[in-house]
């Protein structure tokens, strides 16, 4: 589902980049693709602490695979699964784009985080492969400062409904634009 | 704030919510859907009623679906594939449902033409229906397009009317609606275009979308489903007056149509000028119709998927993406449609096949996420209402299977041209000089390629063989052969 693409520079990683570069374990042999990112949903910006390979958990940085069966915890967010291709909605609820690509920085203790996400027509063309078009077409870089987790109205994850890990369905809104 | 809380009295909240299962339960009664229940009453009669009667009921069922997952996500459908399947599964969708309905927006457009011929001729017809409906879809508010359209929508009850004016066997008709009988010939095809035409691709993507943009929430969902429920049953009724009238006259004399526009010339002698009057408008209004909402539909589905959701009342300066889609769609269909020399027949075929391979996908899809607890909380589907989804799920498919996966596809290019005649005794010399006639494009055209009418050619010609018509035996033998042609790819012959 994702693409493969180069990581261009380590200030700015793009999630499905990412996703496509061989993980290797503490002795560099690869030991997979990673599929999922997972950040700590309670940091913000959220920090990046692991990601799946092969079905496993991986915490970033060791490489070190726990154990079969170790459930996210609640409170994380899995950057695909919550964060990718949701929509991006503004303060009276109006639609305003759905988040084509995860921008990753690096935080001040040098930690991996969640800096922006990028709507648009752009991240679409480059992650169906048309990169000549990609550079042409227009974006919007949301810083993550400026989204806000939102219960709206119809809220396919209410409190009541679904606890944490929040799934970001319709829950983000931009501060970019002034409502209407 | 749900619409129906900003309203009065119930009846009031309730005419405030009503529309998108209105317009996209009647907006399936269109050209070719006419023409199918058309055939289905010409050749089978009221035999084959309660095969609409279930469609209805597959139409009710993915309806409220696609109603309910709209109100509860906030998301159109493609836009609910992009956020589950990624952006490749989206783009695959809404790049097949883009040419689908291009080609099924051909049809509208020559259900307009057919309607209004020889009175008025294409180029004029179509080209004016074209600049209405982007008219009242570039410049109206959504309110304003929403009444327009429902008012369109009367227009239907012509159909009712030409069915009684045509003294039908209430009796006989009551029999076929709830007793399934199955006749020996073509019924498997002819069941399988009537579940196709009344459960729509871009009707599914039409209701979810539409009830967003009109911006109903979950508290709206017991006036919405009422609505999805008028509009399946109106739907179901409107198709079965089509079949009646038809029955009650055409299947009585024997006389066997091609398309929707000969079942009005038909019925002249039998019902009157103005049952047959009445069908001609009919089929003008629903042509208008559809033309107005399938491009509306794809437009939003095109917007979902990239992420540029729009509405009606948006602006042009806020959603360019979104007038610029319906205004593609709408000059696209209308220059097939005129432009002499087009495949219009190939062009509708792949339009009918990529409905038919995507119509599973998205039920399937549709009925998955209506069965997730994780995206529907308390509105996820129960375990009666997954069941029912299911099992019709499963209908679909085996009637899809049936039909269109054995037909081989090499047999299009060889029968293809002729599907678009009309037979030859009834082509004037203008229109074969003008080579016009070879890719006239009827509403018939659709469920030709779909089988139904290759059925309905199969028994003409057998009458034909009983009782040689003497014009017959003068017309141009390779004509002739052209016509006879589609026969050879009937499925059931071929499977004995």
């Amino acid at each position: 589902m994702h693409e493969p693409g180069p990581v261009r520079s380590l200030r700015v990683l793009t999630l499905t980049a990412l996703l496509h570069e061989p993980v290797l374990d503490v002795e560099g042999r690869p030991i997979g693709h990673a599929r999922e990112l997972i950040a700590d949903a309670g940091a913000s910006p959220p920090v990046v602490t692991g990601m799946i390979v092969g079905g496993r958990r991986v915490a970033l940085g060791t490489a070190t695979p726990l154990t079969a069966g170790d459930a996210v915890p609640r409170g994380d967010l899995l950057l695909v699964r919550d964060l990718l291709d949701v929509q991006v909605l503004d303060r009276s609820g109006r639609h305003r784009g759905r988040v084509g690509e995860v921008e990753l920085g690096r935080g001040s203790e040098g930690a991996l985080v969640v800096s922006a996400v990028e709507t648009g027509l752009r991240p679409v063309l480059a992650r169906l492969g048309l990169r000549r078009l990609a550079r042409r077409a227009p974006a919007d870089r949301i810083p993550w400062a400026h989204l806000h987790p939102q219960v709206g109205r119809a809220h396919a994850f209410s409190a009541e409904l679904h606890d944490p890990p929040r799934r970001f369905h319709r829950v983000m809104r931009a501060r970019r634009r002034p409502p209407r | 704030m749900p619409v129906a809380a900003r309203r009065g009295s119930a009846l009031v909240a309730l005419a405030a919510v009503a529309g998108p299962g209105l317009l996209a339960g009647l907006s399936d009664d269109d050209a070719p859907g006419i023409t199918t229940y058309s055939i289905i009453g010409a050749d089978y009669g009221y035999q084959l009623l309660w095969v609409l009667a279930l469609s209805t009921l597959a139409l009710i069922v993915f309806h409220e679906v696609g109603a309910r997952v709209g109100l509860v996500t906030g998301q159109g459908l493609t836009g609910m594939i992009r956020d589950r399947y990624g952006v490749r599964a989206a783009a695959f969708a809404v790049l097949a449902l883009v040419v689908a309905n291009v080609g099924t927006t051909c049809g509208e457009f020559a259900g307009v033409a057919a309607s209004l011929e020889p009175a008025v001729p294409r180029r004029v017809s179509v080209p004016v229906a074209a600049v209405g409906v982007s008219l009242l879809v570039l410049r109206g508010s959504f309110h304003r397009i929403e009444h327009i359209l429902l008012v369109l929508s009367t227009v239907f009850a012509t159909y009712l009317v030409s069915a009684v004016l045509a003294h039908p066997d209430w009796s006989a008709a009551g029999r076929g609606l709830v007793v399934p009988s199955i006749p020996l010939t073509g019924a498997a095809l002819a069941a399988t275009a009537c579940l196709g035409t009344t459960l729509a691709p871009w009707g599914l993507a039409f209701i979810q979308s539409y009830a967003v943009d009109k911006r109903l929430t979950p508290d709206d969902l017991p006036y919405e489903r009422i609505d999805v429920c008028v509009g399946a049953i109106m739907t179901g009724v409107i198709g079965a007056a089509v079949v009646i009238a038809c029955a009650a006259t055409l299947h009585q004399s024997g006389t066997s149509i091609k398309d929707a526009s000969d079942a009005a010339g038909a019925l002249r002698p039998l019902a009157g000028d103005l049952a047959s009057s009445l069908f001609a408008a009919g089929l003008l209004g629903a042509s208008l119709l559809a033309a107005s909402i399938l491009p509306l539909s794809t437009a939003y589905s095109v917007c979902e998927a990239l992420g540029d959701e729009a509405a009606l009342d948006d602006p042009f300066s806020d959603a360019p993406t979104f007038y610029i889609s319906y205004a593609v769609i709408v000059c696209v269909a209308v220059a097939i449609v005129l432009i002499p020399g087009a495949p219009l027949v190939q062009i509708l075929f792949l339009s009918q096949a990529l409905n038919a391979v995507l119509l599973l996908p998205l039920l399937v899809f549709i009925a998955r996420i209506a069965g997730d607890a994780q995206v529907m909380g308390r509105h996820v589907s129960g375990r009666f209402a997954s069941a029912v989804a299911w099992g019709t799920i499963a209908l679909i498919g085996a009637c899809v299977s049936t039909d269109v996966g054995p037909r081989p596809a090499v047999s299009m290019p060889r029968a293809g041209p002729s599907w678009g005649r009309r037979p030859g005794p009834q082509r004037s010399a203008e229109e074969s000089s003008a080579g016009r006639s070879d890719l006239r494009l009827h509403p018939g055209d659709h469920h030709r390629l779909l089988g139904v009418h290759r059925a309905a050619a199969q028994r003409a010609a057998k009458r034909q063989d009983d009782e040689p018509d003497p014009a017959q035996g003068q017309s141009d033998p390779d004509d002739d052969a052209e016509h006879r042609q589609p026969l050879r790819h009937v499925g059931h012959v071929e499977r004995r």
